[in-house]
């Protein structure tokens, strides 16, 4: 059985243990009740009236006409003392005696309106007084109040026997555990309380239930739904669930589908019974996300199993999976209208308290069922069921107090109800926080403030669990308990629920047990196959190449199998399928085969199959089966055929051999895969025995294990697998982009040459130089430990010829420049910064060095000797004639030229850039005058340029490069007051 | 079709052991099957499946490079021999 089915079982297993309905654990506050020091103990006393001291003094067999301080000194002594509190269990009433046993049931805490109220709906109000007043005044259980700190004992006015001194929700009854545990109660008498807490039967007449789809139509809708995720890839959203386009698609499938316009449903959350079916889907595995894909994936195991179940045992795991799921029934509650709340102040259970709730309604009805209280067929009155639960357990699914919480939850967050200024769904802490209910009408408040009608009237605590838990347990019962069939509930003419009832099929999966009608069934069809096998197949294969098949809920394995390879047309109470090329295949990918569908339709036929419906399928089989691919598999090879011969002469030859595939080859077992022997076995047979004596143990060669330093390089364009390192595989990988050299087969060793040849192979075979690469660097030796952060074994020179070789670099491109260098760089930006000029340029070889194409220099250099700057060969101070490019093969003259043969303007230049760099040995560029000095501040506006140029040429002589000065430029210009906007430069 | 125009790899048609050699387990190949050695021809000839073959071990059976078999697959079933594929 699938483990998750286990689980799911269990949730219902663990019901059958509940012999007490919402019977708790003793509560967290015990602790500190049950050794309370007795300075604490009088500031207990000290919050109780001198009568009510009198009658406990009295009950202690204390003298109770002494003063005040001393009785409450005594009492405190003498608080735990075990023979008085024996004798005060023994005095106590028949009714006090039952109201105690609440209390314990309660785990010793309980708050007083609860206790009251399960009190006086049965004996009424004196009686609930006098047994109060016997609790009280025989000390077995106090008042106390919650606070954040704990339990305190201090309230307003002092309390009475019968009368608390506070006032509001807050007030408990406690008692500790030493009276609680002396407080015993026969079987008789418990079942004597707890009879009291059964539903009543129904009264009136006999009730409709309500039209609700059942779990026929649920079996249904999950095939349909499992089929989709098996044929369908469906991604997940973030939030862990399926696309809107998916779930459109799901409810188009589906036998019920939603109500409404689906597509203007945002998310499956909002959605009511298909939410309900993929939580369903999701807490059985039927479909389990597939992580790293993030993809939903159907569990065709899984699936299998439990179609296969018979239906009580389906409904009780679907149950189980309903108990843990995080549908909440809450949400949907139609009477309830919800207001944006903090999770702390909300009342609007989280799923820990639906699961909580879900648990003890489930676990109640199979407790009456057990009880005999429900009976096949007996409706039981709606609204003594909802008083039921409210006796057992008023906090099942809200907390009505915080008996059992944590100190201090829910008093930190709680704040005074404005009528002036209110918070919507918050009406103060005697009230249910976050939502309204419509069935209530609002009453007039004192300051003439009115909710408006549709929005409905604020719920007490105290007073409204029927329009809350039970409008809850309405929906419960009414939607999912209904959809998997365990529950009916039926509604009178305003559609107020009013009676509900175990379904067989609920008798059935809560007893864990066939019901009586699926044994009369299983009868009567046995009965029909021992009289008449074929009628009770349930297939139809009609010669068209419809199947029809009969009854499909009570055959859902075969329904199952038809699903692989046939196509769903429609489902009902027959479900008719289609067999076609495409769903043959569909069937054939999922690992069927022809033979299997042939015999699935033969056995399930009613008549024989048509011939020609056998004939297509078998043609389609064998059309597909043309090609076979045996993923990681493993093979055996022998050195003859003769040694293949007598293995499979081998008496046990089947454990390891699946079959023959060649005169030296044969499909073997995973078994006969993994080395069975000895690590030190395995280590010998490691290396291939020579060629004299052969080896005990076969060679294991794993195709997908590359070692490193299986290869190793032995020049720039050799590559050596090391001798019995080899393996086919290896081989293959290298001789894809190398060509075999050498190639010695007793050591597995070989030698390959890259070459350009192979490369354009490798090329034609669709290899790159990142996939060549790669397997390199795996096979080739490691780095060793200094150089281990290297990231690439492959030396450069290899690395180099491999990308030339496989594409991974294109043709050298060869082009005739020259190179004009000038002493500022900022004189070749402003030369190509001109339209006229760019064509000339080829590109840069430095800030201060141009290229410039051959056939564009002598326009170039005519046009500039004519905006006075000639270019000078670097041979003879001339004006470059067309013919440079001979004279640049010259070897430039050495030597400085004399002054004398200098222009005014070069000695100029030259001695401005001395200056400039002087100046560069220690630049300030910040104090560089960019504005006249002596100039008002309106000078702003009009920059020096020369200055700027000056101190461009100035950056442009530390080898600032042309990109980066046009950024500084751009940056400057971003100061308004500082340098006008440029004209700007097309970007190249 | 003479593989060796493809790859240079010595085991691509010959075997892997010698007379008087070791048995050999090659462990977690991928073998693709083929009805008839037509059938292989002819799927050779017309898909990219001529790269993929690490050996050739029968005139209808062939080991393929296990790292290429997404694609192949696809390709197979692009040309119309789709394959069955059986994992182990």
């Amino acid at each position: 059985m699938q483990r998750i089915f286990e689980v799911l079982f269990d949730q219902l297993d663990t019901l059958k243990t509940i012999d007490n309905p919402g019977l708790r654990p003793a509560s967290s506050h015990l602790a500190e009740l049950n050794k309370l020091p007795s300075y604490l103990l009088r500031h207990v006393f000290e919050g109780y009236s001198v009568n009510a001291l009198q009658v406990m003094a009295q009950g202690r067999g204390m003298d109770p006409h002494r003063k005040r301080a001393s009785l409450e000194q005594d009492l405190a002594n003498h608080f735990y003392d075990v023979p008085p509190l024996k004798q005060a269990l023994e005095r106590l009433s028949p009714i006090a005696r039952e109201g105690f046993y609440h209390i314990k049931r309660a785990g010793g805490l309980i708050s007083l309106g609860n206790w009251r109220m399960q009190i006086e709906s049965r004996y009424g109000k004196e009686d609930t007084d006098q047994a109060q007043a016997e609790l009280v005044g025989g000390l077995l259980a106090f008042y106390g109040n919650r606070n954040p700190y704990g339990m305190g004992f201090s309230f307003q006015h002092k309390s009475e026997l019968a009368s608390c001194g506070g006032v509001g929700p807050q007030i408990y009854f406690w008692s500790h555990s030493k009276v609680l545990n002396l407080f015993k109660v026969s079987q008789e008498e418990e079942a004597k309380y707890l009879a009291r807490d059964l539903p009543q039967t129904f009264k009136g007449a006999e009730p409709v239930p309500a039209l609700a789809p059942g779990f026929d139509s649920l079996l249904a809708d999950l095939v349909s739904t499992t089929r989709y995720f098996e044929q369908t890839q469906v991604k997940a959203l973030v939030s862990g669930g399926p696309g809107k386009r998916d779930f459109t698609k799901i409810n188009g499938g589906l036998s019920v589908k939603e109500p409404g316009d689906i597509k203007t449903v945002k998310k499956i959350e909002d959605l009511g019974r298909l939410y309900f079916l993929w939580t369903l889907l999701k807490e059985t595995q039927l479909v389990s996300l597939k992580v790293p894909e993030e993809v939903f994936q159907a569990n065709h195991a899984a699936s299998e199993e439990f179609f296969n179940m018979p239906r009580y045992r389906q409904a009780r795991l679907l149950a189980g999976a309903w108990l843990r799921s995080d549908f909440n029934e809450f949400k949907r509650i139609p009477s309830l209208k919800f207001y944006r709340t903090s999770y702390y102040e909300s009342s609007i259970p989280d799923t820990s308290k639906n699961i909580q709730a879900r648990r003890f309604v489930l676990g109640l009805l199979d407790y009456y069922r057990r009880q005999g209280s429900l009976r096949p067929g007996e409706w039981l009155d709606f609204s003594s069921m909802v008083r039921a639960i409210q006796d057992l357990d008023a906090n099942f699914l809200i907390n009505h107090d915080f008996s059992g919480g944590d100190p201090g939850t829910g008093a930190y967050y709680r704040y005074d109800y404005d009528p002036l200024y209110p918070i919507p769904g918050f009406y103060g802490e005697d009230y249910y926080a976050g939502f309204t209910s419509t069935l209530k009408t609002p009453a007039p408040a004192k300051v003439n403030y009115r909710l408006p009608g549709e929005i409905g009237a604020p719920l007490k605590l105290a007073e409204d669990f029927a329009l809350v838990e039970g409008e809850w347990l309405a929906q419960v019962l009414g939607e999912p308990l209904s959809w998997l069939g365990l529950v009916e509930l039926a509604r009178d003419e305003k559609g107020r629920p009013q009676a509900l009832r175990l379904t067989d099929l609920g008798f059935a999966a809560l007893a864990d047990q066939p019901s009586e009608r699926e044994l009369q069934q299983a009868a009567h069809l046995d009965q029909l196959a021992a009289h008449s096998p074929e009628t009770t197949r349930a297939l139809l294969v009609q010669p068209n190449f419809d199947v029809l098949v009969l009854a499909p809920l009570e055959n859902l394995p075969l329904l199952r199998q038809v699903d692989r390879f046939a196509s769903q047309t429609s489902m009902g109470d027959v479900a008719l399928y289609h067999i076609s090329k495409d769903s043959v295949l569909r069937g054939l990918r999922s690992g069927l085969r022809g033979s299997d569908i042939v015999q699935t339709l033969r056995e399930n036929n009613r008549v024989p199959v048509a011939s020609n419906v056998v004939q297509t399928i078998e043609d389609w089989s064998t059309e597909f089966d043309r090609l076979i691919l045996h993923e990681n598999t493993h093979l055996l090879e022998t050195p003859d055929a003769a040694t293949l011969d007598r293995l499979m002469s081998q008496p046990d030859v089947h454990r390891f051999v699946v079959r023959r595939l060649g005169s030296t080859f044969a499909l073997v077992t995973g078994e006969l895969a993994q080395p069975a022997f000895s690590s030190k076995a395995a280590k010998l047979q490691a290396k291939p025995p020579a060629r004299s004596n052969a080896a005990p143990f076969p060679l294991y060669q794993d195709y997908q294990a590359l070692r490193p330093g299986s290869v190793s390089l032995e020049n720039t364009t050799l590559l050596k697998v090391q001798p019995d390192a080899g393996n086919p595989y290896l081989f293959y990988q290298l001789g894809q982009f190398a060509d075999l050299e050498t190639w010695d087969k007793t050591r597995l060793s070989a030698t390959f040459r890259l070459s350009a040849a192979a490369g354009q192979r490798a090329q034609q075979n669709g290899l790159t130089y990142q996939g060549v690469a790669e397997f390199l660097n795996e096979v080739l030796p490691r780095p060793t430990s200094r150089n281990r952060y290297q990231a690439d074994q492959i030396p450069p020179e290899t690395a180099l010829a491999l990308k030339g070789w496989l594409g991974f670099y294109g043709p050298v491109q060869v082009e005739k420049v020259l190179a004009i260098r000038v002493g500022q760089a900022g004189q070749l930006v402003e030369i190509f910064g001109l339209e006229e000029f760019k064509p000339a340029l080829l590109g840069w070889a430095g800030p201060n060095i141009a290229l410039v194409k051959e056939s564009h220099f002598e326009e170039l250099a005519a046009r500039l000797a004519e905006l006075g700057m000639p270019i000078l060969d670097a041979a003879s101070p001339v004006i470059a004639t067309p013919e440079i490019p001979a004279g640049i093969a010259e070897k430039p003259k050495k030597g400085r030229r004399t002054v004398s043969e200098e222009t005014s303007a070069e000695r100029e230049r030259k001695a401005r850039e001395r200056e400039e760099a002087g100046r560069l040995e220690r630049p300030d560029l910040l104090s560089r005058q960019v504005y006249p000095v002596s100039g008002s501040r309106s000078l702003r506006k009009e920059p020096e340029l020369s200055a700027i140029m000056d101190l461009l040429d100035l950056m442009a002589g530390t080898g600032v490069e042309p990109a980066e000065l046009e950024r500084m430029l751009d940056d400057l210009e971003g100061d308004d007051g500082f340098l006008p906007v440029r004209p700007r430069r097309k970007k190249e | 079709m003479d593989l060796k125009k493809f790859n240079s790899s010595p085991t691509l048609e010959e075997a892997a052991t010698w007379e008087g050699g070791p048995l050999i387990v090659h462990q977690n190949v991928t073998l693709l099957e083929c009805a008839s050695e037509a059938v292989l021809e002819e799927a050779l000839s017309a898909t990219p499946l001529k790269y993929a073959v690490v050996r050739r071990i029968s005139p209808t059976v062939v080991l393929v490079d296990h790292g290429q078999v997404p694609e192949l697959v696809k390709t197979l079933s692009k040309k119309g021999y789709e394959p069955r594929i059986v994992r182990s």
